[in-house]
Formats: C-alpha cells, sequence, structure tokens
C-alpha cells in the first residue's frame, strides 16, 4: 500500500534506499552498504564479548606470577605464551579489552558529556564569555595532548579513574570547540527566532531545541574519541603514567620492562600490538563510515 | 592586512598567559616536596637552616604570586629558571636537546608530506575504485596503530632476523653524517608514516572539494588533460588548508617525539621531558610546557597568516 506522495525511495549519504523509519536509517546503511564501518562494529563487539567474558574464558588469573614458566613461547598451555613473570599472556589479553574499554567508554562519556555542556553553554550565551572561553580552549590546546596528560598523571598520581578524569578533561576541551560551532549554527535557524517568541525558557530552548539538532555531530565525536582514548591510554601506559601495574593493559605490556625480554620472547611484542591496532582500527573505521552517514558535511574521507 | 596581524598578535598573547599559568598552577599542585629532587634522599637529615637555604636559591620561599610574577617575567627575558635537578639554566637544557627533537620531527614532517599528499591526490581522483579504498584504509591504519609498538618492533624484529640494532649512541650530524642517518631514519619513518594518515585524509577531502567547483568544470569543458586540471588547478586551490595541517602536525610531531625518542634511546626534548617528569624537576617541566605552546601558538599566527597570502580572497577585518 503506497501512501499518495510518501517516498518508496530514500537517499541518505547519496546511497538510495527503501523508506524505513527515521531512526533506522543510518544503521541500514551503515550494515548494508558501509562495509568498513561493519568490520568496525564487528571489532568492537568483539572486543566487548572478550572484556565481558574475561573471568569465563581466561584460563589463567592475569596478574598470578608463576617464575618457573617464565618466558614461554605460545603453547597447548598457555596459548599465547607467557611473560617474564610467568603470567599468561592470553589472560592478559583478555583481561586488557577490559582496561582499555572501561577507559574509552569512561573518558567518551566524561568528555562528551563536559564537552556538550561547556560548548553549548559558551555558544548560547555568546559575548564576553564565549571569547574568553575561546581563548582558554586555544590554550588548552597549544600543549600537546600527551604532555598535558603527562604533567597532570604526575600531579594527580596515577590509577584507572584518575587516568579517565584526565583523558576526560582534555578531550572534552577539544570536543567543546566542535560542540559549540553546531550550536553557533543553530543559533541563526528561524525556529530558534520562533521558540523565543513563543517565551520559551532558556533551559527550555536548550534541551528542546538545540540538543537534538546537535546530536549528530556529538554521536560523531563520541565515536572518533573512543579509539583516541584508548590509544591514548595504552600511550600512557606504556611510559608508565598510565595504569599502574600488575593489571593487565595493553600499553603496559609493550613497556620498558617488558621490551627488555623480547628479544628472547617476541611473542610478548605481538599479542598486545595486534590487539590494540585492530581495536581502534575497527572503531574508527567505524566512527568514519558513521560520519559519512550520519553528517555529509563533515566529509572526513568522503 | 596591518590590522590583522597586530589583532592576531593581540589574541596570541592572552592564549600564551592562560597556557603559562596552566602549567604554573598545575605544577604548584604536584605532590611531593619538590626539594626532593634537589636534596634526595638528605632530605630528612639536611637541617633546617641549609633547606631554606637551597629554597632561596630557587626562589621557593616567596609567596606564590610573586613566584608567579618572577617567572612570567623570566619568560619574557627568555629566562626559565634553574632545573633543580643539576642546577643548570632550564633554556639551555632544552636548547642542547633541541638538534635531536628538530633533526627527527623535520625528516618525520618531510617523509610524511612526502607520502601523503601524492596519495592524498590520487585517493581522490580515483575515488571510490579500489585503490581509493586500499589508500583510505592505509590512512585509518596510520592515525590507528600505536606509535610505541610500532617502534618496538622495529627495533625487536631486525635484531632478531638480521642481529642489527641502529647506533644507540647519538651522533650529532655534524660529526658523522651517514650514522647520524642510519640513527634517525627508521624512527623518522615511523614518525612519518603515522603523521601521514592525518594529512592524507585532509588532502583527499580538500581535493574532492575542489574538483567538484565550476572552474574545474570549465577546465575539463575546455578538453585539458587531467594532469594539467589536477595539478595546474586543482591542486594549488586544495594546498591551503594543508598548510593548515602541517602547522598543526607540529603540534603533534611533539607528542609523537616523546615516545619514538623513548624507544629509539635519542637524547631529544621528549627524553628530557620524561626525565624531567620522574625526577619531578619542576622548572623543566614547566619550561618544556612553556616553550611547547609557545611554538604551538606560533605556528597556528603564522598558519593564519599565510592563509590571507596564499588565498586573496580572504580578507580580514
Amino acid at each position: 500500500m503506497t501512501v499518495q506522495g510518501a517516498p518508496t525511495e530514500l537517499t541518505l549519504a547519496g546511497l538510495k534506499h527503501r523508506a524505513m523509519p527515521l531512526w533506522l536509517e543510518p544503521f541500514y546503511i551503515l550494515f548494508t552498504r558501509k562495509y568498513m564501518a561493519a568490520f568496525g562494529a564487528f571489532v568492537i563487539v568483539g572486543m566487548l564479548l572478550m572484556a565481558v567474558l574475561a573471568d569465563v574464558i581466561a584460563p589463567y588469573d592475569p596478574i598470578a606470577q608463576d617464575i618457573p614458566s617464565k618466558l614461554r613461547p605460545p603453547s597447548g598451555e598457555h596459548l599465547l605464551g607467557t611473560d617474564h613473570f610467568g603470567r599468561d599472556l592470553f589472560s592478559r589479553i583478555l583481561y586488557g579489552a577490559r582496561t582499555s574499554l572501561y577507559v574509552g567508554f569512561g573518558v567518551v562519556v566524561l568528555g562528551t558529556t563536559l564537552a556538550t555542556l561547556l560548548g553549548t553553554v559558551s555558544a548560547y550565551v555568546g559575548g564576553k564569555f564565549d571569547m574568553t572561553y575561546q581563548r582558554f580552549v586555544d590554550a588548552v590546546q597549544s600543549i600537546p595532548s600527551l604532555v598535558l596528560l603527562m604533567t597532570i598523571v604526575s600531579v594527580i598520581g596515577p590509577g584507572l579513574l584518575n587516568i579517565i578524569l584526565a583523558l576526560g578533561l582534555r578531550q572534552s576541551i577539544g570536543e567543546s570547540r566542535i560542540v559549540r560551532s553546531a550550536v553557533l549554527g543553530i543559533k541563526q535557524s528561524q525556529y530558534m527566532d520562533a521558540a523565543k517568541a513563543l517565551g520559551a525558557s532558556h533551559i527550555r530552548v536548550i534541551v528542546f531545541y538545540i540538543m537534538p539538532n546537535i546530536m549528530a555531530p556529538i554521536i560523531i565525536i563520541a565515536s572518533l574519541a573512543l579509539g583516541q582514548a584508548i590509544l591514548a591510554e595504552a600511550t600512557l601506559s606504556f611510559l608508565g603514567f598510565g595504569v599502574p601495574p600488575p593489571t593487565a593493559t595493553w600499553g603496559g605490556m609493550l613497556s620498558d620492562e617488558a621490551r627488555r625480554y623480547m628479544i628472547q620472547a617476541p611473542w610478548m611484542a605481538i599479542a598486545p600490538g595486534v590487539s590494540l591496532s585492530l581495536a581502534v582500527f575497527g572503531i574508527n573505521m567505524f566512527g568514519d563510515g558513521l560520519r559519512d552517514v550520519l553528517d555529509p558535511r563533515m566529509r572526513g574521507s568522503r | 592586512m596591518q590590522r590583522y596581524i597586530a589583532r592576531r598578535l593581540l589574541l596570541a598573547i592572552p592564549t600564551f598567559l592562560i597556557a603559562s599559568s596552566l602549567v604554573f598552577g598545575m605544577l604548584r599542585l604536584m605532590p611531593g616536596d619538590v626539594l626532593y629532587a634537589v636534596l634526595e634522599e638528605n632530605l630528612v637529615n639536611t637541617p633546617l637552616a641549609d633547606i631554606e637555604k637551597v629554597k632561596a636559591e630557587f626562589g621557593l620561599d616567596k609567596p606564590i604570586h610573586m613566584q608567579y610574577l618572577t617567572f612570567i617575567a623570566g619568560v619574557a627575558r627568555g629566562d626559565l629558571g634553574k632545573s633543580l635537578r643539576d642546577k643548570k639554566p632550564v633554556m639551555d637544557k632544552i636548547i642542547s636537546r633541541l638538534p635531536v627533537t628538530l633533526e627527527l620531527a623535520l625528516l618525520a614532517m618531510a617523509w610524511s608530506l612526502a607520502i601523503a599528499i601524492p596519495i592524498g591526490v590520487i585517493s581522490a581522483v580515483r575515488q571510490d575504485t579500489p585503490l581509493d579504498y586500499l589508500f583510505r584504509g592505509v590512512a585509518i591504519a596510520g592515525i590507528s596503530l600505536p606509535s610505541f609498538w610500532l617502534g618496538t618492533l622495529a627495533v625487536v624484529l631486525p635484531a632478531l632476523w638480521f642481529r642489527w640494532i641502529p647506533p644507540l649512541v647519538y651522533t650529532p650530524i655534524n660529526v658523522d653524517v651517514w650514522i647520524n642517518l642510519k640513527q634517525f631514519i627508521i624512527p623518522s619513518l615511523i614518525l612519518g608514516t603515522l603523521l601521514a594518515g592525518r594529512t592524507m585524509r585532509m588532502t583527499r577531502t580538500m581535493m574532492l572539494e575542489v574538483m567538484r567547483q565550476d572552474y574545474i568544470r570549465t577546465a575539463m569543458a575546455k578538453g585539458l588533460r587531467e594532469s594539467v586540471i589536477v595539478y595546474r588547478h586543482a591542486l594549488k586551490n586544495a594546498l591551503i588548508p594543508v598548510v593548515t595541517i602541517v602547522g598543526l602536525e607540529a603540534a603533534f610531531l611533539i607528542g609523537g617525539t616523546v615516545v619514538i625518542e623513548s624507544i629509539f634511546s635519542l637524547p631529544g626534548m621528549g627524553r628530557l621531558f620524561i626525565e624531567a617528569l620522574t625526577f619531578r624537576d619542576f622548572p623543566v617541566i614547566q619550561g618544556l610546557n612553556v616553550m611547547i605552546a609557545t611554538w604551538v601558538i606560533l605556528m597556528n599566527l603564522l598558519v593564519d597568516l599565510s592563509y590571507s597570502l596564499l588565498d586573496p580572497r580572504i580578507k580580514y577585518s
């Protein structure tokens, strides 16, 4: 049954497809047309499964040392071998996924929420406040991310929560800029004028008029931030400024003390690196596909 | 034009001040007595009078706002204080490490541009072909791969397979060019490849935008060869934002050098930073942060200014 005038064929992101509920469109395109993004989604799901089922699948305790079995190559007993403390690498990889995901999602939630708040308020209020805030953002962004993060961690100390805090703060400052420009774009539109003419309060305007329209950039930023956060946590752990040992974290597994043994035990170098690369690669692929579909104006690789 | 330059400069100053203040403020919050860095284990045994002397030497006995003013005044003069560890002026320490980081950064940037721009152009011109997808995949890989992993593999694998390690003692370029290059080639290739991913995507996006323009269609209608269109008309205009990228890369590079210098044992600014953090040598940490922030702000300024030069249509009031 065709309704008069209703489209039977739609075009989103330049790709033709059948009519469907509005919220379903991006997902449909993502999984039927954008194969690279679908691959990314599988990677993310795989990581989630690893992290959630770690307790069940992992054959050994990731921090249990077993010095007599140290530096064993991959075998039936230890699927990926053991490290210099005799810890099973396979288990450590599985639990490492947990750490990465904790940090990743923690940072994304904290960072994106904060960024949305700051960016929206800054753009909405405008004027001197906005200008001052912009200078502040410039200043924070002048300090390279890694340098700033390492300094912050030196001040507040290492640890999972502190890392999430530090990374979240840094990312939120950068992201708030994007949110701000999105809000500025909306401020000009006519339905904003209409809302004000109707006497809508500020909160109402922000929640019901601005927020729904900036969801697309926010989702895109969030998806890209996930990959960045995981990579940043790994780099910090590698340098010794991240989640402290003996917690299993992919970056930490490649750190200085482990590197000393890598010539004897090259398998120690491969698994964490491959996991990290695959994870971040998949997340970035997914984010890219999402961006292509949700906001053709933000063409990064379109 | 003059007014624009003046305005941009004026805007850069508060940014710089805020950045310096942030760094200053953060470091004062550092736990653990900083004097530990100077006196080390002797902190407990040293009589109070001596501790006071040390404090006075580094200006740590003055109230916090005085310390801040001294710091800012010093920055304006180029005096970043003295290192807590060996009492050498911070500025000198930084400058002595500069050549290493500079060489690494320049080589990395050169390599990155050399591969990213051609690949970006080809990817754009042959959009949506398998080649394009391949290049895009490689570019995303470039920004996803952890630099420290690649660096580690680059050290471990040759050692394992060929029994070869890069020279470990830093040799400046004026002492022996070949050994120097042997030392720098792998790190800069790695850094450059990671950088290239970013640049390549930007180049591709800008080329795509430019190619849709009307003047390109005119050129094609005129029957010009594709190579002429791409190089003479499209590329020049697409390169303008790439100038921004190069400026931004400068900021990103500095973070990258920290990791790479650590893996390849290169005595550059990145290594200095890690050492300073480990030893709580906060004048050095402060000084480095300030210098880097200055550099980035300067680069942004230059990029903004070059915009107006490259594109005469851009008129800033």
